[in-house]
């Protein structure tokens, strides 16, 4: 017994050991993972659907979390795309968040063969196992939709016309009435609204009258822009239309005049002149003196 | 003639003579004793140092300063506004004072002309330490934009080099003939020097025709230019929309700065040469009195721009304006804002109004307090209104938001001005520090005397 003893304490101990060993470890798993939880920040996704002239539709997506009191966008989180139908989820990849949070996804060949048969279609945007964010998903519905942007001038009016068109019950295009679609033209730093937005009438068409006046690049091109902006069924669908009907800018040349803030070859006349006027004088002072300085020594050798 | 006229003419001559060689003897420029060689010897190693950390710089570029997209002109800008400031004193003394026909100005014009060529060319140094790449410098030289403030310095300041450097230079070549006929015992490379440098001189009457002529023509030129250095170095800064900068005065606030510097410096030079060189009896109390009076004036005239550089945009305190008179009134630069003004203009100006306070020792020691005080109100114009960009940005680096010059860039500045000191006390170690001709005719000595070669000496010599 004597002899068992220390054996029975030791066995004893052992278990006790492994018992707290096993404790801590699984308490430390558990803080772990609790402040990896802790540290990653609840995400807030958006999910936005582009259908531009009808061609290469696209996912614009982005990525933000809270910090101090603002929602800022979220660097480096992968976003995966799928499309689904009440039966089917099918894949479409993915893409990886830029310095702003933003993703600008462009839907691959799965996105064409899922759509064959179908004019409505939803789209999820999913983050998961993430190290930045905590999980988080999106999901819009699309109907399918055709749009196109035409221009025309007759007797010196010049009009836009922006066709909308939505599936009908039996599958065929049919006229999209009462669809708000603003009107604008490329700027250097975004779009210039150049007339009210209007609805599409009971045919699926808009039509503006553009103004005389817009300014455009030097050739008179403007770049026209009909947009349905965040349809709640259509995304947003954007139709362009290069025109010459801008008013080319006569002040883009004034770089070439001869001006204060021209280059230096194109430096004003009178401005030119003064200066070298001045430096002449004074040189020509200088240049006497260093003259004269000659003659003293040309007298002390005499 | 008689044997008692002979005697008297005689006597006369002797005593002319003893004259001329104790005048020369006072005014022969001295080789350094003990003292001068240790000086010479910090100033090297200071120089030394700048040129060193010039040389980093030069090798890892304008990071290792504190200079920032914000703050891009720092010390160095300042130091090169203040070096064009004390170059102004050579037009002071030697120009203004001489065509307004001040003859006490005579044992000073020396001094204030090597001063200012010491300062003119650290100005055209300092600016280039200041480029990161100052190989970019022959750019304003093969593509200038004639349109550009800059360029219109850089011609100023090199047409101010050339002829601060022949203001020095012309009324020296008689001096340069007396030590060349006179002084024995020098280095060849000395006798080799002012051989070179006196040009044939032999006080002929039509050589003294002609450079009397030339100094003429250059006091008269030399002051149009004079102003314009300082006043289109002012337009580097009033040519922008900047807060502090923005103003059609800076011109005449700059040039009114510049000259109570620079005729502090005079003060300075003046005590210090006195001291060394034991000058009582050419800078006495009455040019200390003088030149005090002259700083007084000038310290006043400067006093009354500040009060409409400050007081107008105060009144107002319109929109960026009132953020960087805030920060020079109230923030961040508000200690050493009132130290200069209250320290480096109101105290001096109120202690030159008293006799007492126009006294050598306290004169130089005000003087001492301007200089200072005159060369942090520089850093005070350039620096503080680069804190705040007129186009604000977000999140960038927080040391953009504080400029504080790094150890090299401090070292560089200390370089400059060591260095410049270095060219003064060269120059005085080769040219007399008081003109011998004009001092020689203010005493009434005949100047012919002076020069041994000439027919008439040799003449006085054989009798």
């Amino acid at each position: 017994m004597n002899i068992l003893m220390p054996w029975t304490i030791k066995i004893y101990h052992i278990k006790t050991c492994l018992v707290i060993a096993f404790y801590l470890l699984s308490s430390a798993l558990i803080c772990q993972n609790d402040q990896s939880n802790e540290a990653k920040k609840k995400a807030r996704i958006s999910l936005d659907y582009f259908n531009y002239n009808n061609y290469g539709p696209r996912l614009k997506t982005t990525v933000k979390s809270k910090e101090d009191r603002s929602y800022v966008g979220v660097r480096g989180v992968r976003v995966d795309f799928f499309i689904e139908d009440d039966q089917n989820s099918d894949y479409l990849g993915f893409a990886i968040t830029d310095k702003s949070g933003a993703i600008n996804y462009g839907l691959p060949d799965t996105f064409y063969k899922a759509i064959d048969t179908s004019n409505y279609y939803r789209f999820l945007a999913k983050i998961e196992d993430n190290k930045y964010v905590l999980d988080a998903s999106k999901i819009i519905d699309i109907t399918r939709s055709k749009i196109k942007l035409t221009t025309q001038e007759e007797d010196s009016i010049r009009s836009i016309q922006f066709l909308v068109e939505r599936p009908g019950p039996e599958g065929q295009l049919i006229p999209a009435v009462d669809v708000e679609v603003g009107i604008y033209v490329k700027r250097l730093f975004g779009l210039m609204s150049i007339a009210e937005s209007e609805y599409t009438d009971e045919n699926g068409i808009v039509s503006f009258i553009f103004p005389n006046d817009i300014r455009s690049d030097t050739s008179g091109n403007v770049l026209i822009y009909a947009k349905v902006e965040d349809h709640e069924e259509f995304g947003t669908l954007i139709g362009t239309s290069t025109t010459d009907w801008g008013v080319s800018n006569p002040s883009s040349t004034i770089h070439l005049e001869r001006e204060l803030w021209s280059a230096g070859s194109n430096a004003p006349i009178s401005l030119v002149l003064t200066i070298s006027l001045l430096i002449l004088i004074v040189w020509g002072f200088i240049l006497f003196l260093i003259y004269e300085v000659f003659q003293i020594r040309r007298l002390g050798q005499l | 003639m008689t044997d008692l006229q002979t005697e008297d003419k005689l006597k006369y001559s002797i005593n002319t003579s003893e004259k001329v060689t104790s005048l020369l003897d006072d005014l022969y420029p001295r080789p350094f004793g003990t003292l001068g060689k240790i000086w010479i010897f910090g100033l090297l190693i200071f120089s030394l140092l700048g040129l060193y950390f010039y040389l980093i710089q030069l090798d890892q570029g304008l990071s290792i300063t504190g200079l920032s997209d914000y703050t891009s002109w720092g010390i160095y800008v300042s130091n090169f506004v203040f070096f064009v400031a004390i170059s102004l004193v050579g037009s002071l003394i030697s120009a203004i004072l001489k065509l307004t026909g001040a003859e006490w100005r005579t044992p000073l014009t020396r001094i204030s002309e090597i001063i200012a060529v010491s300062a003119i060319i650290m100005a055209g140094i300092v600016i280039i330490i200041d480029m990161g790449r100052p190989d970019r410098m022959l750019n304003l030289i093969f593509h200038p934009r004639i349109q550009s403030p800059i360029i219109w310095d850089v011609i100023v300041i090199s047409t101010y080099l050339v002829l601060s450097t022949l203001f020095l230079y012309l009324p020296l070549i008689p001096d340069f003939a007396i030590m060349r006929d006179r002084l024995k015992g020098i280095p060849k490379w000395q006798q080799k020097l002012y051989r070179v440098l006196s040009i044939n001189w032999k006080n002929t009457e039509a050589q003294k025709k002609i450079l009397s002529k030339a100094i003429r023509i250059i006091a008269i030129i030399i002051i149009p230019i004079a102003f314009g250095i300082h006043t289109v170095t002012s337009w580097l800064f009033a040519t922008t929309f900047r807060p502090g900068w923005d103003s059609t005065g800076v011109g005449p606030y700059f040039v009114a700065g510049a000259f109570m510097v620079g005729a502090a410096c005079v003060i300075c030079a003046m005590f210090i040469f006195k001291k060394i060189y034991n000058y009582k009896d050419h800078f006495t109390e009455k040019h200390f009195d003088y030149m005090s009076r002259l700083l007084l004036m000038l310290s006043l005239i400067y006093l009354y721009f500040n009060i409409n550089e400050y007081f107008i945009p105060a009144y107002k305190m319109k929109g960026h304006e009132s953020e960087h008179l805030h920060d020079l009134f109230s923030g961040n630069m508000a200690p050493l804002f009132w130290t200069v003004q209250i320290g480096g203009m109101l105290i001096p100006i109120i202690i030159l109004m008293f006799n007492k306070g126009r006294k050598p020792l306290i004169a130089f020691i005000v003087s001492m307090v301007i200089i200072v005080g005159a060369w942090f109100k520089r850093y005070l114009i350039v620096v503080p209104t680069l804190s705040y960009p007129l186009i604000p940005t977000t999140r960038v680096p927080d040391s953009w938001l504080h400029y504080a010059p790094s150890g090299p860039e401090w070292m560089i500045t200390i370089g400059t001005l060591t260095a410049s000191l270095l060219i003064i006390t060269l120059l005085v170690r080769i040219v007399p520090v008081i003109p011998i001709v004009e001092t020689a005719e203010d005493r009434g000595l005949d100047s012919q005397q002076l020069f041994l070669n000439t027919n008439e000496h040799i003449d006085a010599l054989d009798n």
